[in-house]
């Protein structure tokens, strides 16, 4: 591929990402039907009124699906708030202060080794099941990553003149990191800000499917295909269309996630030129 | 110094008629530039950063980098032109003909391969591994480097600097090439090691009979090798005649000009020592270590130093001799194990974040790299202004009254203030770096190598703004340099440090001319210079 249409192709992927996005929070506004009113038997097929037929328990599957985005966006958008939160002071912490390094990172360490979804399991077991679970789960799935990369850069740029001179005029090392620091790793930590995100997608479908997370009737895409799973032969838009949401989300937010990394790295190079 | 003689010389090795190189725009970066150089001689070719040196060098292996095309003229070596052939054919000339030594050697080496197999590797992909352990241990043996098993054996980071250059030295002439084009070898290597270098190459060139091209800024240095020089000036070629002729008779302004810019070594300090009365700063009992790979190393042991208000003092020592060290205590950036330091009859704590905003304050450091000393996300004018506002020193006139004089005390126009460091010139990030200092209204300037990554013409103009400065806001300076012709240039005291410690200390003209201490002598027979006696 050439990089033109490489490029092409980013710019694409953003735009869809960004519409499904807009679609997913604006979604409830524009839904003919409320998500949990029965408007018709459950697992009929496409017609009139329902676009794309009713699910198992005779609810519009298009309503439901204009109202299942915004749990996915919201509670995936909220994890990796807080993923780039804790992960990025962790690290930025770390990476400055050479007597905090490792009390810091050996506890993120210790979490790499333990899986993802042991983690949300074992919170989901502890502290009931619930939104903010899935959330803590999904972030802290991506903490040590993060803080490792954050902590790396940190010590590149820490060791310039111009973090020094500032350290040298007493300036905290909070201004120090926003000022010096962030500005100039941002384009390195955020390099695979896009596959994170829909990681963290996966995670959060994953978990609401599995049930740790959201519950009925919520409408949720991930729990539109749990739920509407038996009637898969009968009424396959009920399931395909959540997932199809979900995949399509998914890819466009990576690729677009690739897209904005790789302008940062542009703008990174053209000032330091 | 002499090559060999013309009779013998039956072609030229290089020839290089009306070369032109430009941009992508079309604009010229290398102009109407012709000359030649002889089998087993040496052509040094200088100019300041911008003037076509690095670009002339790639030519001669008829390379022109990314985004610069080669437009006019041609390139023969050892009587094949260079220019105007297919890639394959291009890559087989270079490889039986022209050998290149870029600019940080130390990058130029692999860090995961061992030296032996960075040696072989050459010939391999040139197809003569037959020949090639013999060739290896002839490369060796001319880069005076130890042929054993091994050494052989050793990664790159097991060498020293020195050791380091001339692995690739050996590199390049392990294919024995006609022609040895050199960029800058020697940047970021101390006098000593240099000095070293250069004996080495002219020793080189009398055994293998190589023409060299050596593209420096540093006139001093390769003057006593160099059998002709070329000046090159915005891309055209000013100069270029022997090496005697054209420094002592330089016909252009451009050629006198860079001359008159290197300082020399060997001159009496223009400055003469004030009373040493009443220490502003005084350094008692200075100690630090680095640590490192699970044992620590000594930078600095039992430093004494008394720097007197309005003075500046000269801390002069070879690469790991400790004085960056010393520097970067007094700042508060390294944290010494034992010692004081007094400012002003007040103790400093032994970090920057102990002290008070105005102990912070009284001192400021300026580094050798002004690229990475100004954050590349904030204009000039934004990290001023950052200073102003921190230590409320703006003063009377208001933050953009005070970021336009102080700009202007750094000769750099106002509109500096609006652009980020990527838009200025080395000189000219090194005015700002020096600019954001001032902005704190300092007592103490600590100039740590801030010339050494300079042309020699930014140089001289620096160490005058600076001469200017101390003078003018009765600056007291800490100047930190490995080059002896700088401390003649600016310091009035100087002290001499060897592993970590004070050798020698008092006034310049004292302790380098008048009763040299051994360790100075050492220093200045290494300082290169073009006023040798």
């Amino acid at each position: 591929m050439t990089r033109g249409r490489r490029r092409w192709a980013g710019r694409a992927a953003g735009a869809v990402a960004a519409l499904l996005v807009v679609v997913a929070v604006a979604g409830p506004w524009l839904a003919p039907h409320d998500p949990t009113d029965v408007v018709g038997l459950p697992f009929a097929p496409p017609g009139a009124g329902q676009p794309l037929g009713t699910d198992y328990l005779g609810a519009d599957v298009a309503s439901r699906l204009l109202h299942g985005g915004r749990t996915v966006v919201v509670l995936a958008l909220a994890a990796g708030a807080l993923a780039y939160l804790v992960g990025g002071g962790l690290g930025l912490a770390a990476g400055l202060f050479g007597r905090a390094d490792t009390v810091l990172m050996r506890p993120v360490d210790v979490l790499i080794a333990v899986p993802p979804f042991l983690v949300l399991a074992v919170l989901a077991a502890g502290t009931g099941r619930g939104a903010a679970v899935v959330v803590l789960a999904a972030a802290l799935a991506n903490v040590p990553g993060i803080a490792r990369v954050v902590r790396a850069a940190t010590l590149e740029v820490g060791v310039r003149g111009y973090v020094e001179v500032a350290l040298a005029r007493g300036e905290t090392w909070i201004r120090v990191a926003g000022r010096d620091v962030l500005p100039n790793i941002a384009a390195l930590v955020l390099t695979d800000v896009g596959s994170r995100i829909s990681a963290m997608v996966a995670m959060v479908a994953g978990a609401n499917f599995l049930g740790l997370g959201l519950q009925p009737p919520t409408a949720d895409w991930a729990l539109m295909v749990a739920e509407n799973r038996a009637g898969l032969a009968l009424q396959p838009w009920a399931v395909l269309a959540p997932a199809l949401a979900i995949a399509v989300l998914t890819i466009t937010v990576n690729l677009g996630g690739d897209e904005l990394a790789a302008r940062l790295r542009r703008a990174t190079t053209t000032v330091a030129a | 110094m002499t090559g060999p003689t013309p009779e013998a010389v039956d072609r030229p090795a290089v020839e290089v008629r009306g070369l032109r190189v430009v941009a992508g725009a079309g604009r010229p970066i290398v102009d109407d530039v012709s000359f030649t150089v002889h089998p087993g001689h040496f052509l040094a070719v200088i100019g300041e950063s911008g003037s076509g040196k690095t670009t002339t060098a790639l030519a001669l292996l008829g390379f022109a980098n990314p985004g610069t095309a080669i437009t006019g003229g041609a390139v023969r070596i050892a009587g094949e032109p260079m220019l105007g052939r297919a890639e394959p054919q291009i890559r087989r000339l270079r490889a039986q003909l022209v050998s290149y030594v870029p600019q940080d050697p130390a990058q130029a080496l692999n860090p995961a391969r061992r030296v032996g197999t960075q040696l072989t590797e050459i010939l391999r992909a040139h197809g003569r591994a037959a020949s090639a352990d013999k060739a290896v241990s002839r490369a060796l043996e001319h880069a005076r480097l130890p042929g054993d098993r091994a050494f052989l054996r050793r990664f790159p980071h097991q060498l020293s600097g020195g050791q380091r250059q001339r692995v690739v030295i050996a590199q390049a002439l392990v294919l024995d090439p006609a022609v040895v084009v050199l960029d800058e070898p020697t940047t970021g290597l101390d006098t000593a090691t240099q000095h070293e270098f250069l004996a080495h190459l002219d020793r080189l060139r009398a055994e293998t009979g190589a023409a060299m091209v050596y593209v420096t800024h540093d006139i001093a240095a390769v003057a006593p090798l160099a059998d002709r020089i070329a000046v090159l000036h915005a891309g055209r070629l000013v100069e270029h005649g022997p090496t005697g002729t054209v420094l002592a008779r330089p016909a252009t302004a451009q050629a006198r000009d860079l001359i008159a810019a290197v300082p020399n070594p060997r001159r009496r300090a223009r400055v003469g020592a004030p009373a040493p009365a009443g220490a502003l700063l005084r350094v008692r009992g200075l100690t630090a270590t680095h640590r490192g790979a699970g044992r620590r190393v000594v930078a600095a042991s039992a430093v004494d130093i008394d720097l007197p208000a309005g003075a500046c003092l000269a801390l002069v020592g070879e690469s790991g001799s400790g004085k960056t060290t010393i520097g970067r205590c007094v700042a508060g950036l390294h944290r010494p194990d034992a010692g004081t330091i007094v400012l002003d009859g007040e103790s400093l704590a032994r970090t920057a974040r102990g002290r008070s905003q105005d102990q912070c304050r009284a001192i400021q450091i300026v580094f050798q790299s002004a690229s990475e000393s100004l954050n590349p996300r904030r204009t000039v004018g934004a990290e001023l202004t950052r200073v102003l506002r921190h230590f409320d020193t703006a003063g009377p006139g208001g933050v953009r009254g005070r970021i336009g004089e102080l700009l202007g005390s750094v000769r750099l126009p106002p509109a500096v203030a609006g652009r980020y460091p990527g838009q200025l010139s080395g000189g000219e990030k090194q005015r700002a770096a020096i600019a954001r200092a001032l902005a704190a209204n300092p007592q103490v300037l600590v100039c740590d190598e801030i010339t050494s990554a300079l042309d020699v013409s930014v140089q001289a103009t620096i160490l005058d703004l600076l001469t200017e400065l101390r003078r003018r806001l009765d600056l007291t300076l800490l100047f930190i340099t490995h080059d002896l012709g700088v401390v003649a240039t600016i310091a009035d005291r100087v002290a001499l440090l060897h592993h970590g410690r004070i050798e020698a200390s008092g006034p310049t003209n004292q302790i380098l001319h008048d009763d040299p201490h051994p360790l100075a002598r050492r220093l200045l027979a290494a300082a290169p210079s073009l006023h040798r006696g």
